[in-house]
């Protein structure tokens, strides 16, 4: 009744009925209260909102941001606020899956949905209670970053946007000096990443402009591949050339035509072998092993996605990264590609082979 | 891979890169044919990153791994399929199916049937 009393509070982001706002009053955790904010956003009208706050640290330019859930209904839209302070976001967030596990999760393991320096979303299988301190371990799938141990408490948990079954929560780190150290080392390495997959669009767009077009679909008539939505954002792959003249060199890229659905991979850091699990129409699996497999991409969590070919090159600018860091000439780059010749798995190796323990 | 196997596997590579080039086409053809041989799919895909590699460039004994007539015949209509498959014909594969077909001991009639055979199954 006197809502009008209520703090107004200053709305950065308010999504799938998880609001951020900054304020400079003291909200304890936990508490259930009612707010009011400007919505949208710059329109002058002002929205009460009932409140339970998350989790909440001081800025470095003054006030207090806050996180917290919506309760009674949610604004279906989302919403920017007009705030900006770099101090709100204190690290860049990449949107990456790790393996994550821990005695502490439901389930024991989740996968992020993404990471930053200072914490990172999981979807995890069961509800978790916020304000406890979690003991994880992020693997890395890649031979250039260890796998890591760090603390990091809940901040928030809810139930996941569109899946019933499935929860998805906040960690906010509490590295120790080494995982700290360890943690830029991660994000670095993501941020590298990030601006690589951007030149490596770039590249591609400016190649795809050159070519005279995509390859005709009579191509792969053959191909009795089943529609399916595209769920992975991945570069598209570049078009293999349609006849490559060679005369008696080597041949530096071109498509084997596959029929297979993904199944899995799993990469044996010890031995550097990626071993991936195929499945051919008959229903049969089938291992490849990529050996001494130094980096590998996958666009979204692969499994279960109907594949259509494998690029294979010897030549690509993946291909000069790797060489400048680790020596060698004899790499190949793989690109596992889906119905739409989008990218589902991006692999730099030796030549591909069957596992050794075949 | 059986020996006959990848004796046949390398005569198709063989027939794909006699002209130097290997189209689409005839990937798509070595590729489907690969999988009438029950080759598995993971030595599809080695013997198929390999073989586009680079030309094959060893001998191959065809002869020798394949005694009976009615697999020479089979052979025979699988690489004509390759040869076939682009719609272009080069001296080179000529040459080569020539010579096999002196090797495997197929007349010129048997060959011409071959050849309506594997040009029916392209289509």
């Amino acid at each position: 009744m006197l809502s009008f009393l209520n703090a107004i509070v200053e709305l950065v982001d308010l999504h799938e009925g998880k609001l951020v706002f900054r304020s400079n009053r003291r909200y304890a955790e936990g508490k259930e209260v009612e707010v009011r904010l400007a919505l949208p956003p710059g329109s002058g009208k002002v929205a009460n909102m009932r409140i339970k706050v998350e989790s909440c640290r001081k800025l470095e330019s003054g006030g207090l941001l806050y996180s917290a859930k919506v309760l009674g209904e949610v604004p279906g839209e989302s919403h920017h606020g007009t705030v900006h302070d770099p101090s709100m976001r204190k690290a860049a967030r990449h949107n990456v899956g790790v393996r994550v596990m821990s005695k502490d999760l439901p389930g024991y393991r989740a996968l992020t949905i993404d990471l930053s320096q200072t914490g990172m979303q999981l979807e995890i299988d069961q509800k978790i209670g916020t304000g406890h301190s979690i003991r994880l371990n992020l693997e890395f799938d890649r031979v250039d970053l260890a796998a890591m141990d760090v603390e990091a408490r809940v901040v928030w948990c809810r139930p996941h946007p569109t899946r019933d079954d499935r929860f998805r929560c906040g960690v906010h780190f509490i590295p120790t000096p080494e995982a700290r150290k360890q943690l830029t080392a991660v994000a670095e390495f993501f941020e590298k990443r990030s601006q690589a997959d951007l030149q490596s669009l770039l590249e591609q767009a400016k190649l795809l402009s050159q070519n005279p077009g995509p390859l005709p679909q009579d191509a792969r008539k053959e191909l009795k591949v089943p529609p399916r939505d595209e769920t992975v954002s991945a570069p598209a792959a570049k078009p293999a050339a349609r006849k490559l003249s060679t005369g008696k060199s080597r041949r530096t890229g071109f498509m084997i035509p596959l029929e297979a659905t993904v199944r899995g991979h799993r990469w044996e850091l010890a031995g550097r072998e990626l071993l991936l699990l195929l499945r051919s129409p008959d229903g049969a699996d089938h291992f490849l092993a990529f050996p001494e497999c130094q980096t590998m991409r996958d666009y979204g969590c692969c499994l279960g996605l109907t594949t259509t070919g494998m690029h294979a090159s010897s030549q690509s600018p993946l291909i000069d990264e790797v060489v400048e860091r680790s020596g060698g000439s004899s790499w190949k780059h793989y690109k596992l590609l889906g119905p739409k010749e989008q990218v589902l798995l991006e692999v730099v190796s030796g030549p591909c082979r069957l596992p050794s323990d075949d | 891979m059986q020996a006959q196997q990848a004796e046949i596997v390398k005569c198709l590579f063989k027939m794909a890169w006699a002209d130097g080039e290997a189209s689409e086409e005839e990937v798509e053809v070595l590729s489907r044919l690969m999988t009438r041989l029950g080759i598995p799919l993971s030595e599809r895909i080695i013997a198929m990153d390999g073989g586009l590699s680079e030309p094959e460039q060893g001998q191959d004994h065809i002869e020798d791994l394949l005694p009976d007539r009615e697999s020479r015949l089979q052979a025979m209509e699988m690489l004509l399929a390759v040869c076939f498959s682009d719609q272009q014909l080069a001296p080179q594969e000529v040459s080569y199916i020539e010579d096999l077909s002196r090797r495997l001991g197929i007349s010129a009639p048997e060959l011409e049937a071959l050849r309506q055979r594997a040009m029916g199954a392209l289509g």
